[in-house]
């Protein structure tokens, strides 16, 4: 637990010395949240979560860019229904029989 | 100082205290039959936003507070009715359908705001309820439900169905009940209580913003887990957690030398201190979380 503790800050490290460039309110906001949906979406798997991650961060960049067209609250709606999808698919894909996974 | 402990031993601080417990106690109703039932209901959050939003879209649009108190309830109602339908039905992580639901409740009624009001973070103003506690509804039903819900769970059959379906949902099945349609009671029912916690929340201010929930959701559950799934028990840990927070708000008000900040962290402080402080001897309904059952 102290080592994912410690990975977890280097999430905020990076954000404070890369982007703000300073400690500011709320600054991790959202993104710890969205770090458990992309834990779950990778399926707890290091690769998969790398992947989720990589899933995640387009769909957040997408968001902002059709921002005129679309309110970035609707990516944020898209990312919840995409991690509820994975959990309704994984065990539907587990019970298929092995040829056809 | 003294006007600080003034305002803690007088009876506006009792009636304080008892309208911040309610969404609180609602919610830990709530998540007792649902967890009971064997579904763990990280959903409380989800349920209790979106019970805010349809008591407040709906006390504005019809002006009805009874209408208002309704559509809060039902709204919480569906939430759990989807999230046993994903956990139960479709055998989806207990764990991830609650944190998508979560999710989901957070930007869909900001985005439901900005498209029918154009105004992204809370509803229209309307007449809700108020402080007052004794003439509030909502304080009544919560009332009610403190009674009903744990002698419901042991002296009536869909009580005992409920439990069963949670300990031994094997012996359930047994006995010729739908173990799928008992626990998707439950989590209909748990889902309601739940929405009318979130209606008091919108309802108490005239309206609703779309982070009015604040983590009550967690803290509901946290009081479950506490009580040891026992909902009188955990009722009890909600009025302790509304204690905290009204004490916090005296301080911030009589005695400005405590910084807010700090006054702020009392709640969660103490959370984290119960739990810890309560290690052992905590007994979850045995088919909790399982997908297989």
């Amino acid at each position: 637990m102290a080592a994912s503790g410690a990975i977890a800050g280097l999430a905020a490290s990076s954000l404070v010395l890369g982007d703000t460039h300073a400690f500011e309110e709320g600054l991790g906001r959202g993104v710890g949240y969205l770090g458990v949906a992309v834990g779950l979406l990778g399926r707890r798997h290091p690769l998969g979560v790398v992947i989720a991650a990589v899933i995640l961060g387009f769909m957040s960049q997408g968001g902002l860019l059709v921002y005129d067209l679309v309110p970035k609250e609707l990516t944020e709606v898209l990312i919840g229904l995409a991690v509820l999808a994975v959990a309704i698919a994984a065990p539907l894909v587990a019970r298929l029989p092995r040829g056809r996974r | 100082m003294s006007g600080f402990f003034a305002a803690v031993f007088s009876l506006g601080f009792v009636a304080q205290v008892l309208r911040i417990s309610i969404p609180y106690v609602l919610g830990a109703l709530g998540a007792t039959l649902t967890e009971r039932s064997g579904i763990v209901d990280l959903a409380v959050e989800a349920k209790l936003l979106f019970g805010g939003l349809a008591a407040a879209l709906v006390a504005y649009s019809t002006g009805s507070i009874a209408l208002g108190i309704v559509a809060g309830a039902a709204a919480g109602a569906t939430v759990g009715l989807v999230q046993a339908a994903c956990a139960i039905g479709l055998r989806a992580d207990h764990v991830v359908v609650g944190v998508a639901l979560n999710i989901i409740a957070l930007a869909g009624p900001r985005y439901l705001l900005q498209v029918t009001y154009g105004e992204g973070t809370s509803s229209p103003r309307f007449d809700g309820t108020g402080d007052a506690v004794l003439t509030n509804p909502v304080f009544w039903i919560a009332v009610v439900a403190v009674i009903a819900v744990p002698w419901a769970l042991i002296h009536t059959r869909a009580g005992l169905r409920a439990r069963a379906a949670g300990d031994r949902p094997d012996a359930l099945r047994a006995a010729g009940v739908s173990v799928l349609r008992t626990r998707v009671l439950a989590a209909t029912v748990g889902g309601a209580l739940a929405g009318l916690g979130g209606a008091q929340l919108s309802l108490s201010v005239d309206a609703f913003s779309a982070d009015m929930a604040g983590g009550r959701g967690y803290m509901a559950l946290a009081a479950v887990i506490i009580a040891s799934w026992r909902p009188g028990r955990a009722a009890i840990a909600c009025l302790v957690f509304a204690l905290a927070e009204a004490i916090n708000i005296q301080l911030q008000g009589h005695v400005p030398s405590v910084p807010r900040e700090l006054a702020q962290l009392l709640p969660y402080l103490f959370t984290l201190a119960v739990l810890a402080g309560m290690g052992g001897g905590r007994r979850p309904p045995a088919a909790l979380g399982r997908t297989d059952a």
